[in-house]
C-alpha cells in the first residue's frame, strides 16, 4: 500500500521536475529570443551574434531557409530549424535529439523558435540548449528513487511491524487472560495497564464476569435449597422406616405409617413445584395458551378449598388467554399461602385496570388476593418471592410449605407478560397479579 | 451413653430418639441452634447429633461455638444441602464425622458408638472387668461366659461404672449420665440399679466408695 503510494509520488515527482526544468530551460531560450529580437527591430542584426548577451544555448535566424544571422562558434551543418516556422509573433518549442540538429553527441535539445517581423520580411529566432544537465538531474533522481523507494517501504514496513506488534501486545495479554478464565472462577482481569483504552476494556469484562459469578452462585443456591427441600422428607421418612423395621414390636405402625405419609405428601408438594418452576422457566415457548373466564376459574379453584374464609368478587366479566395449568398453579399456590396466614378473612378480587396503550387493545386485569393475618414488614416485600424463603423461620416446614410458592407464581404471571406483586398493607398481606386481558 | 439429637425435623428426631433409646442410648432431643447449644453446654454428652440447616443459628455455628467453649465431645453433622463443601466445613469447624440425608439409620448408630470409643481411646466395643465381660454393641454382659442378662438401665448403669473403672463415681454423676434431662427423681434410683446390677454379677466388681459413690475394680 505504502509502496504503491510512494511509487506514484515519485513518478509524478520526477515528471514535475523533468517538466520544471524544461520550463526553465524554455524560459532562458525565450529570453535569448527577446534579446535577437531587440536586435532585430533596431535594425542592428549581425550576421554574427557576438556574446552580446546572448549568454547560453545557440541561435540562429532564419528567413525561409536561409541563415541570416547564427551565433558564433555554431558549425554551419547544424540547421535549428527543425520544425516548421511558426506565425509571426508566436513561439513554439519542440524537444528534438542532437542528431536531428546535426550536432554530435547524443544529448536533447530544446528548441524554442518565434517568428518576428522585420525590415527584410519574416525572420524567425531559432534557439536551442542542451538538455544534458536537467536529463542528468532526472536520471540521478529516477536512479536515486528506484533504489531508495524499496529501501524505505522495507524499512517503513518493518517499523509498523513493530510499532503495531508492540501496541497490539497489550491486547493480546488481555485476551490471554481473558481465555485463561474458567467457568465459575474468582479471578478477574488486571487493571493498571498504561494503556486507559484497555483499562476500560478490561473493567467492562469483569464486570460482566461479575454477572456470571453472581448468576452461578444463585444457581448454586437454589440446587443445595432444592436438594435440602427434597432430602429432608426422605430422610425423615427413611430414618421412621427404619427404626420401626429395627424394633417391629415395639413399634406404632399405625402412627408410623401415618407420619411417612405426611413426608411422602411433602415430597409431592415439592416435586410438583420444582417440575412447575421446570416448565415456567421454560419460558413463552413452553406455554400452551387457551382463553378463559378469568371468574369463572378462580372461583373453581376458591371452590375446591371449600374454606368459608375466602370471598370471592367480580367486577365485571373479563377474558384472558392462558396455559392452564400454571395459571390454576400460580392462582392455588396464592390462595394457599393466604390460608396459611389469614385469621379470618381473605378477599379475592378481580378487576379490569384501564390502561392507556394507545392502539394495543390490551387491557390488564388484576386479581388481588388479600388476607387479613400478620401484615408484611415493608422491606421483605419482595424477599418473600425469593426461592425457599420462610419469613418466620421459626415455623415448621409442614406449615410453612417449602417457599417456592411465590417465587413460582411470580415467574408464571411474568412468562405471561404480567407481574405479581406484594403491596404495602398494614392490616394485613395484598397480593395483586397483574395480568393482560383479552 | 447419653446423646443430644439437634435437628428441626421433629418427626426424624422422633424416630431418631426411639430408636437410640432401643439401642440403650439416653436420648435428648433440641429442635433450634440456641436451644441445642445451651443442651450441650448444660449438659454432659457422650456424643452430638447436630443438623446444619437449623433455625435461629445453623448447625456450623453451633459447632464452632461449643469448640470456642472448649466443649470436646465428638459432633456428628448432618444435612440435607447438596455438596462436598459442607462436608468440609463441617470437619473444619470443629465436627468429628459427617452424614448426608438421607442417611441409613444402622451407619448412623456405628458411627456414634465408633465415635464414643475413639473418644475414650477404646479400640473395640468390648469391655472387660476380670472375669466380666460386657459388649456395647450388643448390650450383652457375661461373666465366665455366663451370659447375665441386664435390663437396658442396669447395663447403662453398670456400663458407665466400667467406663471409669478404678474411678469413685458419685450417684449423681452416674444420674446425670445415664437418665435423660426430663427425669427428675432422685438419687436413689441409682442405688437400686446398682444393687440389682451387683445381684445379677453374682461377682464382686462394684465396690461402695463410703460418702462418694461407687467403684468398680478388678476383684481380688
Amino acid at each position: 500500500m505504502v509502496a504503491v503510494v510512494l511509487a506514484f509520488s515519485s513518478f509524478l515527482l520526477v515528471r514535475w521536475v523533468h517538466s520544471s526544468q524544461i520550463d526553465d530551460a524554455d524560459r532562458t531560450l525565450s529570453d535569448q529570443i527577446d534579446l535577437v529580437q531587440g536586435l532585430i527591430k533596431t535594425g542592428s542584426l549581425p550576421t554574427v551574434l557576438k556574446p552580446t548577451g546572448v549568454t547560453t544555448g545557440q541561435v540562429q535566424v532564419i528567413s525561409g531557409t536561409n541563415v541570416v544571422a547564427v551565433s558564433p562558434g555554431l558549425a554551419s551543418s547544424v540547421r535549428l530549424d527543425v520544425f516548421a516556422a511558426p506565425a509571426v509573433g508566436v513561439q513554439v518549442a519542440h524537444t528534438t535529439t542532437a542528431d536531428a540538429l546535426g550536432v554530435t553527441g547524443r544529448d536533447r535539445y530544446r528548441v524554442v523558435a518565434r517568428t518576428v517581423p522585420s525590415g527584410i520580411g519574416p525572420l524567425t529566432v531559432y534557439t536551442a540548449s542542451s538538455l544534458h544537465a536537467p536529463d542528468q538531474a532526472v536520471r540521478t533522481l529516477e536512479l536515486s528513487l528506484a533504489i531508495g523507494l524499496p529501501i524505505l517501504v522495507i524499512l517503513a514496513a518493518i517499523t509498523m511491524w513493530f510499532v503495531v506488534g508492540r501496541a497490539l501486545r497489550p491486547v493480546d495479554e488481555l485476551r490471554r487472560e481473558v481465555d485463561a478464565i474458567q467457568g465459575s472462577s474468582d479471578r478477574r482481569l488486571p487493571t493498571d495497564r498504561k494503556a486507559t483504552e484497555l483499562d476500560q476494556l478490561a473493567v467492562t469484562l469483569n464486570g460482566m464476569l461479575d454477572r456470571i459469578s453472581a448468576a452461578e452462585a444463585t444457581r448454586r443456591q437454589f440446587l443445595a435449597d432444592a436438594s435440602h427441600e427434597l432430602r429432608s422428607p426422605l430422610a425423615s421418612a427413611r430414618t421412621m422406616l427404619e427404626v420401626g423395621l429395627a424394633y417391629p414390636d415395639r413399634t406404632d405402625w399405625p402412627t408410623t405409617a401415618g407420619e411417612v405419609m405426611v413426608e411422602v405428601e411433602r415430597l409431592q408438594a415439592m416435586a410438583g413445584e420444582l417440575l412447575a418452576l421446570a416448565r415456567v422457566e421454560g419460558g413463552e415457548r413452553a406455554l400452551s395458551r387457551e382463553q378463559f373466564d378469568l371468574g369463572t376459574l378462580v372461583a373453581a379453584e376458591v371452590q375446591r378449598y371449600a374454606d368459608p374464609r375466602i370471598s370471592v368478587s367480580v367486577d365485571h366479566p373479563t377474558s384472558i388467554e392462558v396455559d392452564r395449568v400454571l395459571f390454576v398453579r400460580a392462582v392455588r399456590n396464592l390462595l394457599d399461602n393466604a390460608r396459611r396466614h389469614a385469621r379470618e378473612h381473605i378477599e379475592v378480587r378481580m378487576s379490569e385496570v384501564p390502561v392507556d396503550a394507545p392502539d394495543t387493545g390490551v387491557g390488564l386485569v388484576d386479581v388481588t388476593v388479600r388476607n387479613d393475618g400478620e401484615p408484611i414488614a415493608h422491606d421483605q416485600l419482595e424477599r418473600i418471592f425469593e426461592p425457599f424463603t420462610r419469613l418466620d423461620d421459626g415455623r415448621s416446614r409442614d406449615e410453612g410449605g417449602a417457599g417456592l410458592g411465590l417465587s413460582i407464581a411470580r415467574r408464571i404471571a411474568e412468562v405471561h407478560g404480567g407481574a405479581l406483586v406484594a403491596l404495602p398493607d398494614t392490616a394485613g398481606a395484598t397480593f395483586r397479579l397483574r395480568l393482560p386481558h383479552v | 451413653m447419653r446423646v443430644l439429637v439437634v435437628d428441626d425435623e421433629v418427626r426424624l428426631a422422633a424416630a431418631l430418639q426411639r430408636g437410640l433409646e432401643a439401642e440403650g442410648f439416653t436420648v435428648d432431643l433440641a429442635h433450634t441452634g440456641p436451644d441445642g447449644l445451651w443442651y450441650a453446654t448444660e449438659h454432659v454428652y457422650d456424643a452430638i447429633v447436630l443438623d446444619i440447616m437449623l433455625p435461629g443459628m445453623n448447625g456450623y455455628r453451633v459447632c464452632a461455638e461449643l469448640r470456642t467453649r472448649g466443649i470436646t465431645t465428638p459432633i456428628l453433622m448432618l444435612t440435607a444441602k447438596d455438596g462436598e463443601f459442607d462436608e468440609a466445613e463441617a470437619l473444619d469447624t470443629g465436627a468429628d464425622d459427617f452424614l448426608s440425608k438421607p442417611f441409613s439409620y444402622v451407619v448412623l448408630v456405628a458411627r456414634l458408638r465408633a465415635l464414643v470409643r475413639r473418644t475414650r481411646g477404646q479400640v473395640s466395643n468390648e469391655l472387660a472387668i476380670g472375669p466380666v465381660r460386657l459388649n456395647i454393641a450388643s448390650r450383652r454382659v457375661t461373666v465366665d461366659d455366663r451370659d447375665v442378662p441386664l435390663t437396658s438401665r442396669e447395663f447403662a448403669v453398670f456400663e458407665y461404672l466400667v467406663r471409669r473403672a478404678d474411678e469413685v463415681v458419685s450417684k449423681r454423676d452416674i444420674l446425670d449420665n445415664v437418665w435423660d434431662e426430663a427425669f427428675d427423681g432422685a438419687e436413689n434410683v441409682v442405688e437400686v440399679h446398682v444393687h440389682a446390677v451387683r445381684r445379677k454379677l453374682a461377682v464382686d466388681v462394684i465396690e461402695t466408695v463410703r460418702g462418694g459413690g461407687y467403684r468398680v475394680r478388678v476383684p481380688a
